[in-house]
């Protein structure tokens, strides 16, 4: 079973109600998905309650004679479709979906690149991985929701631009553009923070 | 396309409409993309994260729930098969009921018609008389006036 793919598994699952199926799919996807949740709200107590709701809602529609999944061999994207939804309503309800624009660089982006020095070391260089880790939370939380997004749905659920830019009802170019400024502004996090902490 | 968006792409593998080559032409463009590939590296950094085993857990019984809900399909076919021969046989059933029904009315009236008749009216007796008959006037219309009659016993006649 190991070997299936989703549609299988899927088919397992509706078909044969087959239970082993469907929690192969959950073992296969839930560092995705949660990845992608954890990312977003940055609180574990939170994207695990959006995790549980999330799958409640899959399975929910997954039963339903006029389920909104579609065989289509693409069963992941559909439920971080389901994801995202759950995860934008969360922060909308926080009002934390709020475009950010002290990162843009639309403006700003020569003086950041001229700023730049050749090989300049990474900030993190040399650190232990807990220490690494927070400071990589800390640039993911401090990005603006959707560069964010951009950069989760590309890192942590491994869809492609494509994707992403049917996911989130944009262009692929305005993807492509929010996943730059999203590693930009990485730098740019990681700069101001290592500037404060030499000070 | 933009040729910073065109970094983005094959920064992560993706196909682009100029070569490698020509994207990192020029120096910005080189500084750049190693600027981006430099966050793409932490990024992919990140420590795993997993969901509570305890809400993986609660997932898993709603979905085995849910389909008990709503039933295994071939579960639901086998039931949808049981209805269906129900039907049959309760049609089935109905019909030879009806059928035994209207044989037993039926030998009832022909006991109740035989009771009516008198006791002398032999129909067995009549038909026999009938066919008799019947063989008789077959034989006398095949004989006309003046034939020989070959049917009949010839006789000499001696005329005196």
């Amino acid at each position: 079973m190991q070997h299936w793919n989703d549609e299988q598994l899927v088919s397992a699952y509706l078909d044969d109600g087959n239970q082993k199926a469907f929690a192969q799919l959950v073992s296969r996807h839930q560092e995705r998905i949660y990845g992608y949740l954890y990312g977003m709200v940055q609180d574990h107590e939170v994207a695990n309650d959006l995790f549980q709701d999330t799958f409640l809602r899959v399975i929910s529609a997954m039963q339903e004679k006029r389920a909104s999944y579609e065989h289509r061999g693409r069963w992941i994207y559909w439920v971080l479709r389901i994801a995202r939804n759950a995860a934008l309503d969360y922060l909308r309800s926080r009002k934390k979906w709020v475009d950010v624009d002290g990162f843009r660089t639309e403006d700003g982006d020569t003086s950041y690149w001229d700023s730049l020095s050749e090989d300049a070391p990474s900030a993190l260089e040399g650190l232990q991985n807990e220490e690494k880790w927070h400071w990589i939370e800390k640039c993911i939380e401090e990005l603006p929701p959707e560069q964010r997004e951009v950069l989760l749905m590309r890192h942590e659920a491994e869809l492609s631009f494509k994707e992403i830019a049917e996911l989130t009802n944009c262009s692929i170019n305005t993807a492509l553009g929010r996943m730059r400024y999203a590693l930009l502004n990485v730098q740019k996090i990681l700069s101001k923070y290592h500037h404060l902490e030499t000070l | 396309m933009d040729k910073s968006l065109q970094l983005i792409q094959h920064l992560y593998g993706e196909d682009t409409d100029v070569t490698p080559a020509e994207l990192l032409a020029d120096e910005r463009s080189a500084l750049e993309f190693r600027t981006l590939a430099r966050s793409k590296s932490l990024m992919e950094q990140r420590k795993r994260v997993s969901p509570n085993p305890l809400v993986i857990d609660h997932v898993l019984k709603a979905a085995h729930a849910a389909t008990l809900r709503k039933g295994r399909p071939h579960l639901r076919l086998m039931q949808f098969s049981v209805t269906h021969w129900a039907v049959a046989a309760s049609l089935l059933l109905c019909l030879v009921s009806g059928l035994f029904i209207a044989q037993t009315l039926k030998n009832q009236q022909a006991v109740a018609v035989a009771q009516t008749l008198p006791a002398w009216d032999n129909s067995e007796r009549y038909e026999q008389v009938y066919e008799d008959m019947r063989l008789l006037e077959t034989r006398v219309s095949t004989q006309q006036w003046g034939s020989t009659g070959s049917n009949y016993q010839t006789v000499s006649v001696i005329k005196p």
